[in-house]
């Protein structure tokens, strides 16, 4: 499992956030973690979306697994039993888990906290999914996260809700919390519709180039069937559609972004056979 | 400077909402609608009655300011 392996670097932590609902976050978080984690790195996908987002996302026993809501309510010791192990060794999910309103109050920022302390020398990457809005989970997420990718649907309403979450950002970062907009990533694009090109094309022109991924999540009905399959696009049959390509070049984007691998392979390439 | 038309932002407030929340990426960069650079090749205008190759393309793009070109001899 890939507990075992413990490094002496702490995880990198990134929130996948935006105040709008609706626009892939949690799309990006599974499928980018499973891109991630078949590049090589440990990584363990978290869920702080109280409807369990990513659990729906990925099948029933998910859904149904205590996660983080579960370790709460069990005086929050060790997270390793709370963890679901996939078919890739490298990548875990921490799910929200089956919980009342009263318990779901209790996954505040320490709990975040005390799941990067715990497990912060076993993966590369905790990447967390986040409910939309501003609210606590989101909140908590931010406050002790490192980096924030920032999934911007390719239609005007998500344009317009930019501000209120760069100035969120703003307000935590003088509150004393680290968390910065590491990555904006336009998704459900369709550059043949006006509009969508129009958002595309005003992210382009607001944001410094060196923040924008080069890669677009396009709309594609492969995301549907993917979520009635429970699977990441990447697990669609022996040939998976091409959407599951801009996840691995994404990944690949965020490697450079989040300094993934330096410390240990000194940015020299690794060999395929030692 | 005008607000951007889709996302009806303000770029003054922009800039510094960038800078709050992303200094890093913030510093260096250049504010929306300023070009990073020159272009490489730079716009010139070309008197349309002058050149009957760029009166046709303007008529292609359905411009009708132009006046119409008169017929000589």
């Amino acid at each position: 499992m890939s507990q075992e392996r413990t490094s002496s670097r702490a995880a990198t932590t990134v929130a996948v956030a935006s105040t709008k609902g609706g626009v892939g976050k949690t799309t990006i978080s599974l499928n980018l973690a499973y891109a991630l984690a078949k590049r090589g790195y440990r990584i363990l996908l978290g869920d702080l979306d109280p409807q369990g987002a990513v659990g729906l996302s990925v099948g029933q026993s998910v859904s149904e697994a205590p996660g983080i809501c579960g370790w709460v309510r069990e005086g929050r010791g060790p997270v390793d039993g709370f963890l679901v192990h996939t078919r890739l060794p490298e990548l875990s999910i921490l799910p929200f888990g089956p919980c009342s309103w009263n318990e779901a109050q209790q996954v505040d920022h320490l709990a975040v906290h005390g799941v990067h302390r715990r497990l912060g020398q076993s993966f590369d990457v905790i990447l967390w999914d986040t409910p939309a809005g501003l609210g606590g989970f989101t909140e908590s997420a931010l406050r002790h996260c490192e980096h924030v990718l920032l999934p911007v649907q390719a239609a005007p309403l998500a344009a317009r809700a930019l501000p209120q979450m760069m100035t969120y950002l703003g307000d935590l970062r003088r509150m004393g919390a680290s968390v910065e907009l590491t990555a904006v990533v336009l998704s459900m694009v369709n550059l043949r519709e006006k509009a969508s090109l129009a958002v595309a094309q005003e992210v382009w022109d607001l944001f410094p180039p060196s923040l924008v991924l080069d890669t677009m999540i396009p709309e594609d009905p492969a995301f549907r069937q993917a979520s009635a399959d429970a699977v990441p696009v990447s697990l669609m049959g022996r040939r998976p559609p091409a959407v599951a390509a801009s996840f691995e070049r994404m990944a690949a984007e965020l490697e450079k972004k989040l300094h993934l691998g330096l410390d240990e392979h000194h940015g020299t390439p690794l060999r395929l056979v030692d | 400077m005008a607000r951007h038309s889709v996302s009806w932002i303000d770029p003054k407030a922009w800039r510094e909402a960038l800078r709050g929340c992303a200094p890093s990426a913030a510093k260096g960069s250049t504010p929306p609608h300023m070009p990073a650079a020159a272009p490489l090749v730079e716009h010139r205008t070309v008197r349309a009655s002058c050149n009957p190759v760029a009166q046709s393309s303007q008529e292609s793009l359905g411009a009708s300011e132009s006046p119409a070109p008169k017929n000589v001899g």
